[in-house]
């Protein structure tokens, strides 16, 4: 599943709408379908780490993104950019190709009207600060879209909707080219383990040598003797996968 | 598609740098990505290192001391006065059995553009002692990317009428840049061919790797061939006598300068790392573990087989 943070409702209700995420009754305002789940963290670093820890620890999360605007004094208002340092410290791996351009960000703890800064925002490091505890960095991501030159505004609907609309399948594309962990299917092993009765190290050493044999695509051996006794029973089992 | 070197990132203090400067310019579509210091970018621990295999970045940084080290115990000495050095950190190649996997928090190469400062240590140490063994593709295959970044050559200038013997340990085919000196030791890696295609990810073929030791004979050099790690396939007796028989077919043993060979082994923390993050069968063999060190119950047994396929020449047992 992939988790999406925006600090603002405005943000995220065109993601809503495009993915047809429902509202969950929920702590915070999550937005969900069986594929993504999306939280309002509402303003500020320490809010964004706390609603990125909250959707971490209470789903089955394999890649996050904070989706947001940001202000920029380089770049034009509506470009997108997937962000490639944060701060001067942290760095999130871009480890597959996209269509945005990339960019740093600086994060500040007040809104920025002045300076030179190629984006800006007030979340960003406190997202990944968050995220890191439970994701490598590159399951971290940051899409920002440049919102205006440094100036403090209210943005109508219609400006966020003329502003996001364009990215919308990028980002859709973007999220659909993350990869899901791999997952081996080792059923076999929990139901030896619970026929024979196996301890905890039997059942690891067995496990080893069920992944030993599907890694090398051998075919498992077929074990169903009688019940006796543990320590036999594993012997028995273990001289039926030859290494 | 693999992504490498999509990201390059540069120490702030060596982006002026002529050698950084004429690296970049190889690498025209990569984003440039400044940093204070390369311990920032290769250190976090929040990384994957299986995961940036996919797409390895380039680190360009300035290495500090120390800049030479002995060797350890896993490795072979096969000289007195045995040093190894760094200038590059991981590798493009991405072997199963690599211990850098457990070594490091990241993948990212790391390439370390002082080259003086390294020569400086060297030249000290060596002066000391009155001659050396250098080894400058120890945490990496330094020929693997030699035409990218030209570091061998480096080396090789450096080390030129000096009693420092260079060993180039390789598993690359990159030697065309490289007339016959005294003092270079290539040593090729070798592996039967399943081996290689199974646990030897990126690195050539076995028969361009014999293709390019013949290259260097005939340019008048003796090379090392390197038989480490042994690892047991099934029906390793069969694969491995197939391939030796084939390598002393191919190659005169008499051109050959030593044999060095070795059974899988692993430090036992390592292992246990590599193998929360790989999925190899590599993993899941039934080792013994003794001293804190991973290897084959029958080690002895194998290496005697192997022995009685190598041709009556030097060798090192490690
Ligand atoms: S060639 Fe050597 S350094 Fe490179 S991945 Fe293989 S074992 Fe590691």
């Amino acid at each position: 599943m992939t988790g999406i943070v925006c600090a603002y409702f405005k943000e995220a209700k065109l993601l809503i709408e495009y993915f047809g995420l429902k509202k969950r009754n929920d702590k915070f305002s999550i937005y969900e379908n069986e594929k993504i789940s999306l939280i309002i963290s509402n303003q500020g670093r320490l809010n964004s780490a706390i609603a990125t820890t909250y959707l971490l620890s209470t789903r089955k999360i394999s890649n996050i993104i904070n989706f947001g605007i940001a202000g920029s004094s380089e770049f034009e208002i509506g470009e997108i950019f997937l962000v490639n340092k944060i701060n001067n410290k942290f760095f999130p791996d871009i480890l597959i190709s996209h269509p945005f351009r990339e960019s740093e960000i600086i994060c500040f703890d007040e809104v920025v009207e002045s300076g030179n800064y190629k984006l800006v925002d007030m979340e960003s490091e406190g997202f990944f600060k968050a995220a890191i505890k439970f994701l490598k960095s590159h399951q971290i991501h940051l899409i920002k879209i440049v919102s205006d030159n440094l100036v403090c505004f209210r943005p109508s609907d219609e400006f966020m909707n003329n502003l996001i609309t364009p990215h919308l399948k990028n980002i859709e594309n973007y999220i659909n080219s993350l990869k899901e962990p791999k997952h081996f299917d080792l059923k076999v092993v929990e139901d030896l383990a619970k026929k024979y009765d196996l301890s905890f190290s039997q059942k690891e050493q067995l496990k080893n040598r069920v992944m030993y044999y599907l890694l090398n695509n051998l075919e498992l051996p077929d074990i169903d003797f009688k019940k006796s006794e543990r320590k036999n029973d594993f012997r028995r089992i273990m001289n039926e996968f030859k290494i | 598609m693999n992504l490498r070197f999509s990201h390059i990132y540069v120490e702030k203090r060596v982006l002026n740098d002529s050698y950084v400067q004429k690296i970049l310019t190889k690498f025209k579509g990569a984003e440039i990505i400044e940093i204070n210091h390369y311990k920032d970018r290769f250190n976090p621990y929040y990384q994957s290192f299986r995961a940036q295999k996919q797409a390895q970045s380039l680190i360009l940084a300035k290495k500090e001391a120390p800049f030479i080290y002995g060797a350890s115990e896993l490795i072979q000495k096969q000289d007195k006065n045995f040093f190894y050095t760094t200038p590059m950190l991981n590798c493009i190649y991405d072997c199963h059995y690599c211990f850098l996997q457990g070594m490091y928090p990241s993948s990212n190469l790391v390439l370390f553009v002082n080259f003086e400062d390294f020569f400086d240590e060297v030249e000290k140490v060596y002066k000391n002692l009155g001659n050396m063994f250098l080894s400058i593709s120890y945490d990496t295959d330094i020929l693997a990317v030699e035409n990218l970044f030209g570091v061998a050559k480096i080396w090789a200038d450096f080390v030129k009428n000096k009693d420092i013997k260079l060993e180039l340990r390789t598993k690359a085919v990159n030697v065309d840049g490289f007339e016959y000196q005294k003092n270079i030791v290539f040593a090729f890696s070798l592996s039967p061919e399943i081996v290689i295609e199974k646990y030897e990810k990126y690195t050539p073929k076995l028969d361009s790797r014999i293709k390019a030791i013949k290259k260097v004979i005939n340019k008048g050099f003796r090379p090392v061939i390197v038989f480490d790690p042994i690892i047991k396939v099934p029906n390793y007796k069969k694969v491995y006598e197939e391939f030796i028989k084939k390598i002393f077919r191919e190659i005169d043993y008499k051109d050959i300068e030593s044999i060095v060979y070795g059974t899988f082994r692993m430090n036992s923390t390592q292992f246990k790392i590599i193998k929360k993050q790989l999925l190899s069968d590599i993993y899941y063999y039934p080792y013994s573990v003794k001293n804190g060190i991973v290897e084959y119950k029958d080690k002895e047994e194998i290496i005697k087989f192997i022995e009685s396929l190598l041709p009556n020449i030097k060798k090192f047992k490690v």
